[in-house]
């Protein structure tokens, strides 16, 4: 061993401590970037992808559009048909459907990463299922009369406040957030059953998409909500990465980095909360993206990341493929996006369940 | 080797580390019911004793972890739970007994983590945070693993990248829990030596973080 602190020459080629980054210092202020170019190429990568999907499913349905038809449709020179499609249907469609996805994937990445626990999504925790039964009450018209968009919001809130306070805050591993949140869900489950069956057939009927997850129930007031929700979570949850990163290690040596570590849970937690259930009041419980989205971005990032950015661009992908799918598979029926991606999400759940472990850092 | 040892550096007048009256427990079990205790300078200190008789609860203590029942923890003249977290972070490191990292980081990584308290959005990786991290890689004797990933380590190596990644946090104290339960005794002995070499240099080890 080298007694001598100061000497760093161990007779070999210099090492690169910063080899996969860009560095840039400022010769004038003490202000320095490290760039990661791995997350700047996966993310450029998955923008490409969202490109395609997206331009897929613009194209793509019971009227299908060449792409060169809809590129010259989005620059307002296509025919009044095609115009119609796209700006009508498919285009505020797509729109919503990539914001859920992507602000679920999103809150899903965060919970996950606060509890250190990749089963910690919203959607397995009962928050998309205590927004839907709040949901729900308002179609078929429990006395409230608030949209049922709002109804969704409050419901992810009282779901996430009870499970906090049953668990006694989140713990540093999240079980017993977990369980609560679980016991929680099959509650809420079981009362949306109860108010589905003894309702009107037609309100029940009202109440289906709600109840699934589809983009055909959305309203245009619950996407401009989630529009904001998204940027202002986004920019947020990218502040608070500097915290979160530190949160990979075990507890003790967060605190010992200087990390207030049950401040940066509450916080990452109200943000979670916030995106699950404006994603909710759009696209109904697609809580599988919360699960799927972040695993994708984290098997192609760095390790030791937290791919915030990739999971929203991943779980943005997931849900305007599923939703492509469910349209395309039995066309001209519509299956809603929220069974196909429970149908391509499940499988992997068990996978997770049978073979991972659920520490996410396994 | 059931001990652990608490170690500070740099010459300063009075103990920059201190317990008074100190009360610890775990829910309604006492764990440690009266101690006072001073942590002198540039020197290293061993706190020896049996399992269970609550060396690790005083380090959890001693570095804030966990709240005292009574009693207060003095650093630097101030009560610690008043002080900023980063203000801590950057005078008092802690590395406890079992640890376990993201699969994959490598040592490199691991170690950049001790400069976090030092770092912000707009010092991301200073010229400070470069020589910080190539002194612990040398310290600790892993400039040969650097890159490699932690999981393909021994369990001896893996320890000697978590010591460095609490060198490379620079702080006048270092509270190590257990630090050479995992290793053979030859790198036992370097551990020590280590440790011992760090608290000579105390007073040599600056840090001086551009705000």
């Amino acid at each position: 061993m080298n007694s001598s602190l100061d000497s760093t020459d161990t007779g070999q080629t210099p090492l690169h401590l910063t080899s996969g980054h860009w560095l840039w210092r400022s010769t004038t202020r003490p202000w320095s970037l490290l760039i990661n170019k791995r997350s700047i190429v996966v993310n450029a990568t998955l923008t490409l992808i969202l490109l395609a999907c997206a331009l897929s499913s613009l194209a793509l349905g019971t009227l299908s559009i060449t792409i060169p038809d809809v590129i010259l449709a989005l620059q307002g020179k296509g025919t009044t048909m095609h115009t119609f499609v796209l700006e009508e249907l498919r285009g505020p469609r797509l729109l919503a459907g990539a914001l859920a996805g992507a602000s679920f994937a999103l809150a899903g990445c965060l919970m996950q990463t606060l509890a250190r626990n990749r089963l910690a999504t919203p959607g397995i925790i009962g928050i998309d299922n205590a927004a839907t039964a709040f949901a729900v009450a308002s179609v078929v018209g429990v006395g409230i009369s608030a949209a049922p968009h709002t109804m969704a919001l409050v419901g992810a809130a009282v779901a996430t406040a009870l499970a906090f306070g049953l668990a006694g805050a989140t713990g540093t591993r999240g079980y017993r957030f977990i369980i609560a949140g679980l016991a929680i869900g099959a509650v809420s489950g079981a009362i949306t059953q109860v108010m589905l069956s003894s309702v009107a057939l037609d309100d029940a009927n009202a109440a289906y998409p709600w109840t699934v997850g589809s983009l055909n129930a959305r309203a245009p007031a619950a996407v401009n909500a989630l529009i904001i929700g998204l940027i202002v979570g986004y920019t947020l949850s990218l502040f608070l990465n500097r915290a979160l990163i530190t949160l990979q290690l075990p507890e003790p040596v967060t605190a010992s980095l200087g990390t207030r570590s049950g401040r940066v849970r509450v916080a990452g937690l109200i943000l979670s909360v916030l995106l699950t259930g404006l994603a909710v009041s759009v696209a109904g419980p697609v809580g599988l993206i919360a699960l799927l989205g972040p695993e994708l971005a984290r098997t192609i990032s760095r390790p030791g990341s937290i791919p915030l950015t990739a999971s929203a661009l991943s779980g943005a992908i997931l849900m305007v493929l599923s939703d492509l799918a469910g349209r395309l598979v039995f066309s001209p029926l519509e299956i809603p996006v929220g069974i196909i991606a429970a149908l391509a999400g499940s499988p992997y759940l068990l996978w997770i369940l049978l073979h991972k472990s659920p520490d996410i850092n396994r | 080797m059931n001990q652990f040892m608490t170690m500070s550096k740099i010459n300063s007048p009075r103990a920059p580390l201190a317990a008074q009256s100190l009360m610890m427990s775990h829910g309604p079990h006492t764990i440690i019911p009266h101690l006072d205790i001073e942590l002198r300078t540039g020197e290293v200190t061993a706190i020896v004793g049996p399992n269970g008789c609550g060396k690790s609860t005083l380090l959890n203590g001693l570095a804030r972890i966990h709240k005292p029942r009574q009693g207060t923890i003095v650093l630097d003249g101030a009560d610690i739970h008043t002080l900023p977290a980063r203000d801590v972070a950057r005078k008092l490191a802690l590395l406890p007994q079992d640890n376990s990292a993201p699969e994959g980081l490598t040592v490199t990584d691991l170690i950049r983590f001790g400069r976090h308290p030092h770092q912000s959005w707009l010092s991301q990786w200073s010229e400070d945070d470069e020589r910080a991290v190539r002194k612990a890689l040398t310290a600790a004797d892993v400039g040969d693993l650097a890159n490699r990933p932690l999981d393909t380590l021994s369990g001896g190596q893996r320890q000697r990248a978590w010591i460095a990644m609490s060198i490379a946090q620079e702080t006048q104290l270092l509270l190590l829990d257990e630090p050479t339960s995992a290793l053979d005794l030859g790198h036992q002995i370097e551990v020590f030596e280590l440790i011992r070499t760090l608290a000579s240099q105390g007073n040599t080890t600056k840090s001086s973080p551009p705000m």
